[in-house]
């Protein structure tokens, strides 16, 4: 393709020039001529009749003058122009021999009125052939350039190129497993260090999303496989060796237990991930805290009760929470199963519902254990389970507050852990008194 | 023979104990990775079932410590986490065995058995020393071709003194392998079921009191060679 256009475009200049050069040639012709006329004319002198030039040594071309009749009064190296006619002005000729001659005819006066016809000739072939070479010796120069043009700049190109293809193999050269590794600039050129820097920057934050997406997959399993493990192991322990009744009955008891618990991190998975995809599903409605409350009398009154715990439910008149309901629904059965769990028996619990000048305080507290201060910030991670677990045997996934962080984020609501004076945990969010419009979340 | 059990779900570790204990092992139980190093460093074990996900000290750390310790106790690595990157890393810490979680309960056994012999040299979970052959896996003695009719605490307390054959060993280290941490010890106890164990012997026809003998101040120890007929 190159190639073509490279040969349309030297043939254009080829044709151009040369159709220029044929007319510049012709002028270059001309104006000599008529130089050689006008010097003729003024050397000229008119000796009684008799023509006579008055350089001896003029050789300035071939001149023929005749008195107009066709009697020749004076010619110089004429002789090979002998068949040129005397039509005035300029033309072109063609001698017998095929050469091709410029030749200017004029009169001149001189004295007594006597008028000659002067004749000057030039052959057109030494322009013609200089302006060919000249045409010619531009577009080899032209070809030339182009060939080393493209030479250059494909040079050019590959010295530019390379860095960046060395950048592109490294990168297309990475794998999942080696997010760890960093480029190396390939030069020092400003732009490329940057690209690095930029390619290195993602790399860094792919790697840190990997890892964690990789810690949740190993935690998850570890989740899941654990009750797993469990349930198969007291089904095959029981079943090792004949027992009474009582024996397989407490296995039983035993295997039903860590079905629970694995149905439960079952469950608590599928809300953490219906909890990261909230963002995108919200609903959000104006849910009024008194339905609330009276839900979560409902839903935990009797867990409460059974647990030895009193209940306390309480909302400013009129209070309204700007949430999916759902999500929100969720979100305190979240906090009040924490609640009661971990508050030993006598103690209470309680959900709260302010109003606060833009949007609602959502407050869920209890006076159990607590939070230990180092703790604290790592509650909300997916799979923590704290001390208070630990201490209180409670089964649990670690899911739960992790949950509710992600709910609260969607709902652009904060989330607060905090002591409560006298013991116990408060947990305190804040939801924002707009409706947040569905499929924008932060 | 042993086995210290790590493993900090309640409900897995009480099955874990329980079934190990009815194949005739004495199992102690840690519930996080500090009592672990603790038990495994203070103590001799056969074989430590570790699980790799523990408070406090994570299992791999365990082991990692316990091997920088000199100690060379058999660990079978007991864990959700399956991956071959993981097991690699497991057994590279100095794990023996790796087994994943979920677990036959069965293989569990099975591979604890093979850790406690190989932790003793034998091959095979039939183990001949002198006239005596034990079955390590059915947990039988036999004397001269004749099986031995013995309890759970006497074929333990042979299999503890035939898998140390000529080494001494006090009444305490007896009480230590034989009984769990938590079992009610009493080290009297010993001298009584030696000697049931040597009346049982000699019925069958070799002298029980030259092949476990008593070392005066110092313990029991079996001696195959006194009865090689």
């Amino acid at each position: 393709m190159q190639v073509v256009l490279t040969v349309l475009l030297l043939g254009g200049i080829w044709l151009r020039l040369g159709s220029s050069f044929a007319g510049w040639s012709e002028e270059v012709v001309d104006a000599a001529l008529h130089a050689r006329f006008d010097a003729l004319t003024a050397q000229l002198e008119d000796e009684h009749g008799r023509l006579e030039l008055d350089d001896e040594d003029d050789d300035g071309g071939p001149f023929r003058i005749t008195d107009g009749a066709g009697a020749v009064q004076l010619a110089r190296g004429f002789t090979a122009y002998a068949s040129l006619d005397e039509t005035p002005g300029y033309r072109t000729a063609t001698l017998p021999d095929g050469r091709a001659v410029r030749a200017l005819t004029g009169t001149i006066q001189r004295r007594h009125h006597k008028t000659f016809v002067l004749t000057v000739a030039r052959p057109t072939r030494t322009f013609t052939a200089l302006s060919t070479r000249f045409l010619r010796g531009i577009l080899v120069t032209l070809g030339v350039g182009v060939v080393l043009g493209a030479l250059g700049s494909a040079i050019l190109a590959a010295l530019l190129v390379a860095p960046i293809r060395r950048l592109a193999d490294e990168v297309a050269g990475l794998e999942v497993q080696a997010l760890h590794h960093r480029i190396s600039s390939p030069s020092r050129d400003p732009s490329l260090t940057q690209l690095t820097a930029s390619f290195n920057g993602l790399l860094a934050r792919l790697d840190e999303a990997f890892s964690r997406q990789r810690t949740f997959v190993a935690r998850a399993s570890h989740a899941l496989k654990t009750p797993l493990a469990t349930v198969l192991t007291q089904a095959e322990v029981a079943l090792h060796r004949e027992r009474d009744a009582a024996a397989y009955r407490r296995a039983l008891e035993e295997i039903a237990a860590s079905a629970r618990e694995s149905a439960a991190v079952v469950e608590g998975l599928l809300a953490a991930s219906r909890a990261d995809a909230a963002a995108e599903h919200l609903s959000p409605t104006a849910v009024p805290a008194a339905q609330l409350l009276d839900e979560a009398g409902r839903l935990f009154g009797p867990t409460a009760a059974q647990a030895g715990l009193t209940l306390e439910l309480a909302a400013s008149p009129g209070a309204v929470i700007h949430a999916d309901p759902d999500r929100l629904r969720e979100i305190i059965a979240a906090l009040l199963d924490n609640a009661i769990r971990y508050t030993p028996a006598g103690g209470e619990v309680g959900l709260r519902v302010d109003t606060l000048d833009a949007g609602a305080r959502v407050e869920v507290w209890d006076t159990g254990l607590g939070i230990s201060e180092s703790e604290r910030g790592r509650v909300q991670e997916r799979f923590f389970r704290g001390g208070a677990a630990e201490a209180t045997g409670q089964p649990g996934t670690g899911l739960g507050l992790a949950v509710v962080t992600a709910l609260a984020e969607a709902h652009h609501a904060t989330l607060a852990l905090e002591p409560r004076a006298g013991g116990g945990t408060r947990v305190v969010l804040e939801f924002p008194g707009e409706l947040s419009p569905p499929g924008r979340g932060s | 023979m042993k086995v210290l059990v790590v493993e900090d779900v309640a409900a897995l570790a009480r099955t874990v104990v329980q079934g190990l204990t009815e194949e005739g092992f004495a199992v102690d139980l840690a519930a996080n990775g500090e009592d672990a190093l603790h038990l495994a460093t203070e103590l001799e074990y056969d074989v430590i079932v570790l699980d790799r996900m523990l408070p406090k000290l994570d299992g791999l750390e365990v082991l990692t410590r316990l091997r920088a310790q000199g100690k060379t106790t058999k660990v079978l690595l007991l864990t959700a986490l399956g991956e071959v990157r993981d097991r690699v890393e497991g057994l590279d810490a100095g794990a023996d065995d790796y087994l994943v979680k979920p677990f036959a309960f069965a293989e569990l056994v099975a591979r604890v058995r093979a850790l406690g012999r190989r932790e003793h040299g034998h091959a095979k979970n039939a183990v001949q020393v002198g006239a005596l052959t034990l079955d390590l896996a059915a947990r039988r003695a036999t004397l001269l071709g004749t099986p031995l009719e013995l309890t759970a605490r006497e074929y333990g307390l042979l299999e503890l003194l035939a898998l140390r054959p000529g080494e001494t060993l006090s009444r305490a280290a007896i009480t230590e392998a034989l009984y769990a941490d938590d079992e009610d010890k009493d080290s009297n106890v010993i001298d009584v079921f030696v000697a049931r164990l040597r009346r049982k012997l000699t019925a069958a026809g070799v002298d029980g009191a030259r092949l476990i003998q008593t070392r005066r101040g110092e313990g029991y120890r079996l001696e195959p060679d006194e009865d090689t007929p």
